[in-house]
C-alpha cells in the first residue's frame, strides 16, 4: 500500500538547512530540516564546529590548569562548569570545604544562574520576534556580571572555584552592591513578565508549542529546568544538596504541559528563586576560612561530581591514575543532551517555531561541542 | 546509607559493587549482563540516564553508564570491560531513548561500537575524520 | 516674464499639464525619499529607546546624520549576485518594487504638502505661486482605486524575488509574503470600501473634504482598527513582517540581496509603510484639516496638520513593532481569514446601514 502514490496529495518535501550561520541558532549549530509544506517531518542535528576536544586536553594538563579550560565550556555559566570538576576531584580526594568556602560557591552559582537565564530569555524573546527585551536581559545581565567580577576578578572566565574552596573571599561591602543589583534585577523581572504574560501575540507563539510529557523527557535524559517544566519536581539542589543547599529555603517551580510557554516560566521563576537565595546567603553567610589546603593531586579512583547549572545536570567523571594529570574527564553536557533530542520531539511541529522550540531549548554550543 | 547498596546488590547479583562517595556507586558487570543491567536498573527506579561513555584502560576498554533515581538521591556507574581492538557492546536505545546521543558521542571518541544503535555516526567530528581522539595511542 | 511665461503655457496646455506632472513628480519623489530617511531615522531612535539604548549618536548631532553616512556605505558595497541566480532578473526585481512603490506617489498628496509648504515664501518670491497650479493628485478621480492597484503588485514581485534569489529561505519568506499579502487584501479592500461607502468619494481630496464636519474615526471606529491592522499586514510590519523574518528566515525573501539592491528593497519597504501611514490620516482623521496658522504660515498649515497625523501614525508603528513578538503563518493566516475577514464584512453591512440613515436625515449626501 505505502508504494503507491496518493495522486494529487503528494507533498514536495524541502530540504533546509537551519545553520551553521545562522542568527536563531545560538551559535555554530546545523539543523538540517525536511519539511513539508511548513510541517517538519525529519531534523537532524550537526554539531562540532566549535569542538575543540576539552576531553582531550583535560588529559594533557595537571588539575590546576583544568578549570581554565572548563569555564570556557559555557561563557555564559561558566561558573558551574568549574564547580562540577572540582566537585568530582573533592570526592575523589575526599577533600573537606571550609562552611563559608561552601557558602560563597552558592553564592557564585545562584548569580551564575541568574545571567544565564537572563542572557536565555534575551536570545529567546529575539526568537520569537520581539527584538525590544534583547537589550533588557542583557543589561540586567550586565549587573550581576559585575557582582561576578568583584567575585573573581573576570567577567566571564572565572577561574574562581579551586580543588577546597573558591579562590578569593567576598570584598567589602559586596552585600551591598549585590543587594542593589538584585534589587535591580527584580525590578525589571516584573516589567518582563508584563511584556510577555499579557502578550497575546507571544501566547500564540507558546502555548501549546512542543509539548513534551514527564515521560519522554525522562526516557530522553532530560535535566534541570527542562525536565521541571515537563512537570517533574526534579531539582539536584534540593533532591541531593550540595554545598550549602540544604540550610536555604527555595521552591522549585515546575510546569504543568511541557511546552515553550512552561520552558519559559521554569525559567523565569527560578530567577526569582535565586534571587531568593542569593539574599538568604548573603545574610547567613559564616566567616572563617574559604579554601583549605588541598592534596596536589588525588589519588587513584572515580569520581562523578555534577551541579545543578542552569540547564541541567552539568557532570564531570574523573578518572584518576595518581598522576598529576587525570586518566580520563567525561564532561557530561545538558545542551548537548537537550539539542541532540530535538529530533525525538519536534516531528509535526511548524518550521516557523522552530526556532522558538530551539530558543527554549537553551543551546550553548561552547558546552555542546565540548 | 548501605540501604542503597543493599539495594543495588539485589537488583545486580551478578555485579561486584563498591562505594565511591557517599551515595554514589561503581558496579562491575560482565560484558554479556550489559543490557540485562540497564533493564533491571531502569525497572528498579534509576530511570535517568546521565551518560553513556568509555574509558582506554590500555589493553581493554571500560564501557560505562551513569544512572540515577528521581526520588530518591543516589547514583550508580555501571563499567564493564570489552576488547579494545573490537570493542563491541549492545545499545541501550532500546532502554533508553536518550541513550542514542551518548553511543554518537562515545562511538566518534572512543570508537565503540554500540550494536542495534540505529544511527551510529560521527558526531562532534566530521564524517571524514580518521581515529578515535580519546583513545590514549591517538596521534595527532 | 513670469506672466509670459504662464500666458504661453496657458495657449498651450499640453505642455502646461506635463510641466506639471514633472514638477509634482520630482517634488513629491524629494518629498517621499526625504521622509522614508527620516522614517527610518525616527524608528532606530525611538526604538532604540524603548530597547533602553541610545541609538544613533556619532554622526551628527544626535546622531541625524546616521541615515546619510549609512547610505553613502551601502551604496559603496560590493553587489554580490549569487552563482545561480538570473543576473538580469536579480537586479531587475528592486528596480521593479521601488518603482512601482514609489509610483504610488502620484495619487498621494504629497506634491500639495510640498507645494504648499514653499508657498510660505511668497511674500518674498511672489513668482512661487505658480507651484499651486503643480498639485496634480487632487485629479485623479479614483485615486483610491489606484492605490490598491499598485499595493496588489507587491506579492507578485516579492514572490518573483523569493524565486529569483534561488534560495530556500527567500522562497519561503516569498511564498508567505504572497500568502500573507493575498489574505490581507481582501478584509483590507473590504475596510476601505467601507470609507468610500461612508464619503461617496474615490478621491483622496473628496475624502478628506467630507470630513469637515466629523472625522471618520467617530464615524467608523470600528473600520478604523480594521484599516489598521491591515495596513500593518500589507507594509509588512511586526507583528506581521513574517516574510522578512530576519531571527527566523533570515530577512525572507531578500536574504541575497546586498548594496544598493537591497537599499532599493528597503526604500520601497518603508514607501509603503509611510504610504499607509498618510492613508491612516488620510480616511480617518481628516487628513489636512485643522486650524489655519496664522500670518505668513497661513499655506503651510493643511501639510503641517498632514504631516502631524501621519508621524503620529508612523510613532504606532514603530510602537506596535517594540512592543509584540511575531505571529506565526499560519495563526496569521487564521486571523486573516477566520476574524478579520468575517468582521470586516460585517462592517461594511453597519457602514452602509449608518450611511443610509444619516442620508435619511439630511445629515450627509
Amino acid at each position: 500500500m505505502t508504494e503507491e502514490k496518493q495522486v494529487g496529495r503528494e507533498v514536495r518535501k524541502l530540504v533546509i538547512n537551519v545553520g551553521p550561520q545562522h542568527p536563531s541558532t545560538h551559535g555554530p549549530m546545523d539543523l538540517i530540516v525536511t519539511v513539508e509544506g511548513e510541517t517538519i517531518v525529519d531534523v537532524d542535528v550537526v554539531l562540532g564546529y566549535i569542538h575543540r576536544g576539552i576531553e582531550k586536553l583535560c588529559e594533557l594538563r595537571n588539575y590546576f590548569q583544568i578549570p581554565t579550560y572548563l569555564n570556557r565550556l559555557c561563557y555564559v555559566s561558566g561558573m558551574f562548569w568549574e564547580y562540577g570538576f572540582v566537585k568530582a576531584v573533592e570526592e575523589i580526594m575526599d577533600a573537606k570545604v571550609p562552611e563559608r568556602g561552601e557558602w560563597l560557591r552558592v553564592i557564585a552559582c545562584e548569580l551564575t544562574r541568574i545571567a544565564s537565564h537572563l542572557i536565555w530569555f534575551s536570545a529567546f524573546t529575539a526568537d520569537v520576534g520581539l527584538m525590544t527585551l534583547f537589550p533588557w536581559g542583557l543589561r540586567d545581565r550586565d549587573r550581576i556580571i559585575d557582582l561576578l567580577e568583584m567575585m573573581s576578578g573576570q567577567r566571564m572566565t572565572f577561574g574562581y572555584f579551586r580543588v577546597g574552596g573558591v579562590r578569593y573571599d567576598l570584598p567589602t561591602n559586596f552585600d551591598v552592591y549585590a543587594e542593589k543589583a538584585i534589587n535591580y534585577v527584580e525590578k525589571h523581572l516584573e516589567e518582563y513578565e508584563k511584556v510577555i504574560y499579557n502578550n497575546p501575540v507571544f501566547l500564540a507563539r507558546t502555548v501549546d508549542i512542543c509539548p513534551v510529557p514527564a515521560s519522554k523527557a525522562i526516557d530522553l535524559g532530560w535535566t534541570g529546568p527542562m525536565l521541571r517544566a515537563s512537570g517533574v519536581k526534579r531539582d539536584l539542589r534540593r533532591d541531593e544538596p550540595y554545598a550549602a543547599y540544604e540550610f536555604l529555603d527555595f521552591e522549585i517551580p515546575v510546569g504543568k504541559k511541557g511546552d515553550t510557554y512552561d520552558r519559559v516560566y521554569v525559567r523565569l521563576e527560578e530567577i526569582k528563586q535565586s534571587i531568593n537565595i542569593v539574599r538568604q546567603a548573603l545574610k547567613r553567610i559564616p566567616s572563617g576560612p574559604y579554601q583549605t589546603r588541598s592534596l596536589l593531586y588525588p589519588p587513584p579512583g572515580i569520581g562523578y561530581g555534577w551541579v545543578e547549572d542552569s540547564r541541567g545536570e552539568c557532570g564531570y567523571m574523573v578518572v584518576s591514575d595518581g598522576t598529576p594529570k587525570p586518566y580520563r574527564v567525561k564532561i557530561r553536557s545538558p545542551a548537548y543532551i537537550h539539542v541532540m533530542s530535538i529530533p525525538n520531539v519536534i516531528k509535526g511541529s511548524k518550521i516557523a517555531d522552530l526556532y522558538a522550540i530551539l530558543g527554549s531549548f537553551d543551546p550553548c554550543l561552547g558546552e555542546i561541542d565540548r | 546509607m548501605s540501604e542503597q547498596l543493599n539495594k543495588l546488590k539485589e537488583i545486580l547479583p551478578y555485579a561486584e559493587i563498591y562505594k565511591i562517595y557517599k551515595n554514589k556507586y561503581y558496579a562491575k558487570i560482565p560484558k554479556d549482563k550489559w543490557h540485562d543491567a540497564a533493564r533491571r536498573l531502569k525497572e528498579a527506579g534509576y530511570v535517568l540516564l546521565s551518560a553513556v561513555t568509555a574509558v582506554d584502560r590500555l589493553n581493554s576498554m571500560e564501557v560505562m553508564f551513569i544512572c540515577r533515581r528521581l526520588e530518591a538521591n543516589g547514583l550508580v556507574i555501571v563499567g564493564t570491560l570489552i576488547d579494545r581492538n573490537d570493542p563491541r557492546i549492545p545499545s541501550l536505545v532500546s532502554v533508553w531513548e536518550g541513550a542514542h546521543f551518548h553511543e554518537r558521542e562515545t562511538f566518534d571518541l572512543m570508537g565503540v561500537y554500540f550494536e542495534g544503535n540505529p544511527d551510529l555516526r560521527r558526531i562532534l567530528l566530521p564524517p571524514h575524520w580518521v581515529g578515535h581522539p580519546l583513545r590514549k595511542d591517538y596521534k595527532w | 516674464m513670469i506672466d509670459s511665461i504662464i500666458t504661453y503655457l496657458k495657449s498651450n496646455p499640453l505642455l502646461a499639464d506635463s510641466l506639471r506632472v514633472v514638477v509634482a513628480m520630482v517634488f513629491a519623489l524629494i518629498f517621499m525619499l526625504l521622509n522614508a530617511l527620516i522614517f527610518i531615522y525616527v524608528e532606530r531612535k525611538v526604538w532604540a529607546r524603548t530597547m533602553q539604548r541610545m541609538g544613533p549618536t556619532y554622526v551628527g548631532k544626535w546622531g541625524i546624520l546616521q541615515l546619510i553616512a549609512d547610505f553613502v556605505k551601502v551604496l559603496n558595497k560590493e553587489i554580490i549576485i549569487p552563482a545561480k541566480a538570473n543576473r538580469f532578473a536579480f537586479l531587475a526585481m528592486p528596480v521593479f518594487i521601488t518603482a512601482v512603490s514609489l509610483l504610488l506617489i502620484i495619487v498621494m498628496p504629497y506634491d500639495y504638502v510640498v507645494a504648499y509648504t514653499l508657498l510660505i515664501f511668497q511674500p518674498i518670491f511672489p513668482a512661487i505661486s505658480i507651484l499651486k497650479y503643480a498639485v496634480v493628485s487632487s485629479y485623479f478621480q479614483y485615486g483610491v482605486l489606484l492605490i490598491f492597484v499598485i499595493l496588489s503588485f507587491n506579492p507578485i514581485f516579492i514572490l518573483l524575488t523569493g524565486w529569483i534569489s534561488n534560495n530556500k529561505y527567500s522562497i519561503v519568506g516569498g511564498f508567505r509574503a504572497a500568502a500573507q499579502l493575498l489574505s490581507f487584501e481582501v478584509p483590507f479592500l473590504l475596510s476601505v470600501a467601507a470609507v468610500v461607502v461612508l464619503t461617496g468619494s474615490l478621491n483622496l481630496y473628496e475624502i478628506v473634504e467630507k470630513q469637515k464636519s466629523m472625522w471618520l474615526i467617530f464615524l467608523a471606529p470600528l473600520t478604523f482598527i480594521l484599516f489598521l491592522i491591515t495596513a500593518i499586514a500589507e507594509a509588512e510590519r511586526t507583528p506581521f513582517d513574517i516574510p522578512d523574518a530576519e531571527s527566523e528566515i533570515i530577512a525572507g525573501w531578500n536574504t541575497e540581496y546586498s548594496a544598493s539592491p537591497f537599499l532599493l528593497l528597503i526604500m520601497g519597504m518603508y514607501v509603503r509603510a509611510f504610504v499607509s501611514a498618510t492613508l491612516l490620516a488620510i480616511f480617518f482623521f481628516g487628513g489636512w484639516l485643522g486650524p489655519t496658522l496664522p500670518g505668513f504660515l497661513a499655506p503651510m498649515s493643511g501639510p503641517l496638520w498632514l504631516m502631524i497625523k501621519t508621524y503620529f501614525f508612523m510613532f504606532l508603528y514603530i510602537l506596535i513593532r517594540a512592543a509584540f513578538p511575531r505571529y506565526r503563518i499560519d495563526q496569521l493566516l487564521s486571523l486573516s481569514w477566520t476574524k478579520l475577514l468575517p468582521l470586516s464584512v460585517a462592517n461594511l453591512l453597519i457602514v452602509i446601514a449608518v450611511k443610509y440613515y444619516l442620508m435619511s436625515m439630511g445629515l450627509m449626501s
